[in-house]
């Protein structure tokens, strides 16, 4: 669910919002770090 | 918690970095006593795999709302040579920031003064003193390689 208006980039011009470049797959620029088992489902 | 919650949560979070608003975002929620989500998304400018090792990052400190990194030269935050530093200006100069190189985190609590005001120096040399009289440590596994 999105909480916000997605405001459209505008290819060939720079961002007037300067907003960071987003990765078309995110699992490339994530880490995940150690986690406890968040148990089952309840 | 559930592991579809934590995974509703991380959901969320790819949603908001998404948004481009932030070029790295790091969540840690601790449940019970357990860490059950802890991750990064995205890098710090400087810092994603393609740049490049520790030049200088840029002469003016990177602006955030949030979080902003220290600067090799000039550092109004965390004072010189603290590119490694990272911390939260807060919204009255309330400081709150971490050093790996120096082995130092540090509060610096005032009641506090909107971002720029006429005695905002004595704030910058205060902080420019604290990097200045804390020697470098041996390497630290936080710093940035």
């Amino acid at each position: 669910m999105r909480l916000s208006l997605p405001v459209p980039r505008v290819p060939l011009v720079p961002d007037p919002l300067r907003r960071a470049p987003v990765p078309r797959s995110l699992e490339e620029v994530a880490t995940v770090a150690a986690e406890a088992d968040p148990g089952t489902e309840e | 918690m559930t592991p579809r919650a934590t995974e509703s949560v991380w959901r969320a979070v790819e949603g908001f970095y998404r948004s481009g608003a932030h070029p790295a975002i790091q969540i840690c929620l601790r449940r019970e006593g357990e860490v059950v989500l802890d991750r990064a998304i995205g890098y710090a400018r400087g810092n994603g795999p393609g740049d490049a090792g520790r030049e200088p990052k840029r002469l003016a400190t990177p602006y955030s709302a949030g979080f902003m990194l220290g600067v090799r030269w000039f550092s109004p935050l965390y004072g010189p040579d603290t590119d490694q530093a990272f911390g939260h200006l807060g919204f009255t100069n309330i400081l709150g920031w971490a050093d790996p190189e120096r082995s130092l985190s540090g509060a610096l609590i005032t009641s506090g003064k909107p971002v720029l005001y006429p005695e905002i120096g004595e704030l910058w040399n205060t902080m420019r003193v604290i990097a200045a009289e804390t020697p470098k440590t041996a390497a630290s596994t936080l710093a940035l390689p």
